[in-house]
C-alpha cells in the first residue's frame, strides 16, 4: 500500500483507540453517580453525528484536506479564520492528552519531572509520526487485538470476581447529574473524532468502506458504556464520583484466586489506549499546522510543534487539582462548539458551493 | 526545562536544517525558528516562575462563570475528583 494511504479498516481502528483514548481511565461523566452508564450512553449520538458530517464532507471533496475545503468553500479569509480556531483546538485537546497521560504514569508507575515525562512521551509519538500515517495505521492494526484481548478478559473478570450490579439501582432517580454527565461525556470522548478530518483524505477505500468507521465507533462506545456499569457495579457510585482514576482503582479490587494486583497487566491497555489518542491528535495537530500555514512538507514540523506541546503543557496546565476540573467542567464551552460547528459550518456551506456549481454548469450548457 | 529546550533544538538542527538548508526551504527554516523562538520564550519564562507572557489558560478562565452556571441550573455538586 502507498505510504500515506490507510485502509478504512486501520481508521476504523485509529478511530476505536481514539474513543477509548484517557477517557477509559478518567471518566469524565462519573458525576452522574450510578447511572454514569445513562450518561455515556446519551453521549454517543453527538459523536456519531460529527463522525457523519464529516464523512459526507469528505466524500463530497474526495482527497481534500478539510482545511483546502473550507477555503474553497467559504473563501480564503473566512475559510483560514475558521480553520485557525480548529488548529488551536487541535493544539488545546493535545496538551491535555499529553498531561492526562504524565498523571497516569506519575501517579501509578514514575517518579520523574514532568517535563522529562511529556518529553519522553512527545519524543515516543514523534517517531510514529515520522514513519507515516500508514505505519501510526499499521500500529494500530497490531495493537487493537492485543487491547481487544485485555478487554475481554478484564470484562469477565470484573464480571466473575467483583461487580454487584444492585450498586446500578435505583435507576434515573434524579436526570440532573445525567444531564450534565452526558455533555461531559460528550465533549471527550465523543467529540474528538471530530480529529479524524484530518485522516480522511488518506483513506484509499472510504467511498466503499467507510461504515467499518462507524463499527468502529460504536463498538468503542460500547465498551465504554460497559466499562461505565461495571465500574460502579465495583466501587459504587459515591466512589466513583470522588475516584481520579476510576477503572483503575476498580481493577486494583479484584483478585483472580491467588493472583493480587492485577491492575498491573491491565495497565499496559489503559497506556496504549491514551498513547494512540494522545498520537492521533498530536499528528492531527501537525497536519492542521501544515495546511493552516500552506506548507507542502510536514516532516520538519513534527519536533518544533512537540516542543511547543511541551512547553505549553508545563506552563498552562500546572496545578492538578484545578486542571482536573477545569478540563471536565470548562472545556466543553470551549471545545464541544468548535468540534460540531467546524464540520457542520464547512458542511453547509459545501453544499450550497455544489448546488451553485452544478446551477452555473447548467446555466453555461 | 531548559535542558529538554537544549535537547529538543539539537535534535531539530541535526535531523531538520540540513535538508532544508538543502533544499533551500527559507520560508520553513523561519516558520521552524519562529516555533522555537516561542517554545524557548515561553520555557525560560516557565523555567523562571516569570508570569509576563500571555498564558493560554485565560480562555478557560473567562469560561468559569459559563461553566458555574450550568452546574447551578442542574443543582449539581462540585466533588473534586482526587
Amino acid at each position: 500500500m502507498n505510504e500515506n494511504k490507510i485502509a478504512s479498516r486501520q481508521a476504523a481502528f485509529l478511530t476505536f483507540f481514539l474513543i477509548l483514548g484517557t477517557a477509559i481511565i478518567y471518566m469524565p461523566e462519573s458525576i452522574a453517580g450510578r447511572d454514569t452508564w445513562l450518561s455515556t450512553l446519551i453521549a454517543v449520538p453527538v459523536g456519531m453525528y460529527i463522525l457523519m458530517v464529516i464523512i459526507t464532507l469528505q466524500m463530497m471533496f474526495p482527497g481534500r484536506n478539510i482545511m483546502d475545503i473550507s477555503e474553497l468553500v467559504l473563501g480564503k479569509w473566512a475559510g483560514r479564520i475558521l480553520n485557525a480556531f480548529y488548529v488551536w483546538l487541535l493544539f488545546v485537546i493535545t496538551t491535555f492528552y499529553l498531561y492526562d497521560l504524565f498523571i497516569l504514569l506519575d501517579i501509578v508507575i514514575l517518579d520523574l519531572t514532568r517535563q522529562i515525562h511529556y518529553s519522553i512521551l512527545i519524543l515516543l509519538a514523534a517517531y510514529c509520526i515520522y514513519k507515516g500515517i500508514n505505519a501510526v495505521a499499521r500500529l494500530a492494526d497490531l495493537l487493537v487485538w492485543l487491547v481487544a484481548l485485555s478487554l475481554a478478559l478484564g470484562i469477565f473478570i470484573s464480571i466473575v470476581s467483583g461487580a454487584n450490579f444492585s450498586y446500578l439501582a435505583p435507576v434515573l432517580v434524579d436526570w440532573k447529574p445525567v444531564i450534565a454527565g452526558s455533555l461531559y461525556a460528550a465533549n471527550w470522548p465523543f467529540a474528538q473524532v471530530s480529529v479524524l478530518i484530518m485522516y480522511l483524505p488518506f483513506i484509499s477505500d472510504l467511498a466503499e468502506k467507510r461504515r467499518a468507521i462507524y463499527y468502529g465507533y460504536l463498538i468503542g462506545a460500547l465498551i465504554l458504556v460497559i466499562r461505565s456499569i461495571l465500574v460502579v457495579s465495583i466501587l459504587g457510585a459515591e466512589i466513583t464520583k470522588i475516584t481520579r482514576h476510576p477503572i483503575y482503582q476498580a481493577l486494583r479490587l479484584l483478585d483472580v484466586g491467588t493472583f493480587e494486583r492485577i491492575d498491573m497487566i491491565f495497565f499496559a491497555l489503559l497506556f496504549i489506549t491514551g498513547f494512540f489518542a494522545l498520537l492521533i491528535w498530536y499528528q492531527g495537530l501537525i497536519l492542521g499546522v501544515q495546511k493552516l500555514l500552506d506548507r507542502a512538507e510536514m516532516r520538519y514540523l513534527i519536533l518544533p510543534v512537540g516542543l511547543l506541546l511541551v512547553v505549553f503543557t508545563s506552563y498552562m496546565l500546572t496545578v492538578d487539582m484545578e486542571v482536573f476540573a477545569r478540563q471536565v467542567r470548562v472545556l466543553p464551552f470551549h471545545s464541544l462548539p468548535i468540534h460540531i460547528l467546524y464540520p457542520t459550518i464547512i458542511y453547509i456551506a459545501g453544499k450550497i458551493y455544489k448546488k451553485r456549481n452544478t446551477a452555473s454548469r447548467a446555466a453555461v450548457r | 526545562m531548559l535542558l529538554i529546550l537544549v535537547i529538543f533544538i539539537a535534535l531539530i538542527v541535526i535531523l531538520e536544517l540540513p535538508e532544508l538548508l538543502k533544499g533551500k526551504a527559507y520560508r520553513d527554516i523561519i516558520i521552524v525558528t519562529l516555533l522555537l523562538f516561542l517554545s524557548a520564550a515561553y520555557g525560560i519564562a516557565y523555567h523562571l516562575h516569570s508570569e509576563m507572557l500571555p498564558n493560554p489558560n485565560h480562555i478557560f478562565y473567562s469560561l468559569d462563570p459559563l461553566a458555574e452556571y450550568f452546574q447551578s441550573l442542574l443543582q449539581i455538586g462540585d466533588e473534586i475528583q482526587l
